[in-house]
């Protein structure tokens, strides 16, 4: 065993050691039950130091991103119903726990899943897809504005550098002839690049590639567009803050 | 927290190991808003505060399979890795530098006035016990959890030998600790 640090101890926990100071009392504590009940001790009386902040309401959002982007770890399931049974009427909030069960399929193509129809076929694409996302890829989430409250979807940027970043929606309202929704990148300096068109293809989650590698940009946004080119000119649907998957 | 938390705090852990997101939705329910404001509180602003409190609860979920009660409960656990990735961000930022001592402690003066509404006998308690150390321990304390700063730097901030600020910090907390059994005692 090394040489003990209680000296240390209180530095530690509060975090004011240094990264390589901290390391060597981790790997001491680790064999070391004197050291840990030392540290539990000076514990409570840290952990009790956040109880003294002023309390802040994180944005709504928060808890969705989270609950998304933990999703992604499920297992895939093992047997699945073919058809899929949706009431439409329901608000966002209400269907949370069937969110989080309909996000157990995040990233994979509702439609070729139909198609491929065989059990096998479709985990396979499933674990493709938390391969894609797991190996430091990176999730946000965007909940609809206004007019669009209650729809929302999430942006994958896979790690990968040479992987497709794609965006998986929920509840997203039909649209008139003639509109599309547009998927946006932004950069740092406002500069809006359109990533993708598409227009809703009636299922409750749909999965839409983007033609752009988002890791340069700081936002994505969806808009409501009469035309698949040109300038950004529609009301804004939805919008998230993102960052660099290697950040 | 309350004592008569716990056992429902350690059930869970038990459920976020299995990977029930139920679970994970009530530990937020229960801890985001104070995971939030800490995050905040640290760092300063609201987008770096939700990435972190986002990237501490899936590292919560990711981890929980690996977390043992003996070294803390799960509200301590939680908001100890919000604290570290906090601090990790703020020594990050390329333009950090150590902060004038009296701007620090401005910005601490300023959110605990706007808190005052909602604070509870927890954390009222804690504020008395911190108040009632010596201008220098409090300080250091408060710079060194609250700030980031490491040590050397809180040395070099206030002008006094590395085993000063450790004389500081170990005097503090004891008399914190003291303070905080004798009132839930």
């Amino acid at each position: 065993m090394t040489e003990h640090v209680t000296d240390e101890l209180e530095l530690y926990a509060v975090g004011a050691l240094r990264p390589g100071e901290a390391d060597r009392v981790t790997a001491h504590l680790a064999s070391c039950p004197a050291c840990r009940e030392q540290l539990a001790e000076i514990a409570t009386v840290v952990d009790a130091l956040p109880d003294m902040v002023a309390m802040r309401e994180p944005p709504a959002a928060l808890k969705q991103r989270i609950l998304a982007a933990a999703a992604v770890d499920l297992p895939a399931p093992v047997k699945r119903e073919t058809t899929w049974s949706f009431r439409p009427g329901r608000s966002w909030p209400a269907v949370g726990g069937l969110a989080a069960a309909v996000l157990l399929l995040l990233a994979v193509d509702l439609n070729s899943l139909r198609e491929l129809k065989l059990a096998n076929q479709e985990r396979a694409e499933y674990a493709g897809t938390l391969d894609k996302v797991s190996r430091g890829g990176k999730t946000w989430y965007m909940a609809g504005l206004d007019q669009w409250r209650g729809s929302g979807g999430t942006l994958f940027a896979p790690g990968k550098p040479d992987s497709t970043a794609f965006v998986v929606f929920h509840d997203l309202q039909k649209l008139q002839t003639g509109a599309v929704y547009a998927v946006w990148l932004v950069d740092a300096d406002g500069h809006w690049v359109r990533g993708a068109n598409f227009r809703t293809d009636g299922q409750p989650v749909q999965s839409v590639e983007l033609t752009v590698p988002v890791d340069t940009f700081s936002q994505c946004a969806v808009t409501l567009e009469m035309s698949t080119e040109g300038k950004r000119a529609g009301p804004l649907v939805m919008q998230s803050r993102i960052a660099p998957p290697t950040q | 927290m309350t004592p008569e938390m716990l056992p429902a705090d350690d059930a869970l852990m038990v459920a976020l190991a299995a990977k029930d997101l139920t679970a994970l939705a009530t530990l937020y329910d229960r801890y985001g808003r104070l995971a939030y404001a800490l995050a905040y509180r640290i760092l300063g602003e609201s987008e770096g505060a939700e990435d972190v409190v986002q990237d501490a609860f899936i590292s919560a979920w990711r981890g929980a399979a690996g977390y043992r009660r003996e070294r803390g409960n799960p509200r301590g656990w939680l908001l100890s890795i919000v604290h570290h990735r906090s601090v990790d961000v703020l020594r990050r930022k390329t333009a950090f530098r150590p902060a004038p001592l009296e701007v620090a402690e401005q910005r601490a003066s300023d959110e605990d006035t706007a808190a005052s509404a909602e604070r509870n006998v927890e954390q009222q308690t804690v504020r008395l016990a911190l108040q009632a150390l010596p201008e220098a321990q409090r300080r250091t304390i408060e710079l060194a959890y609250f700030g980031g700063y490491t040590h050397v730097e809180l040395a070099e901030l206030m002008g006094v030998p590395l085993g000063t600020v450790k004389g500081r910090m170990r005097i503090g907390l004891q008399k914190m600790r003291r303070a905080l059994e004798g009132t839930r005692a």
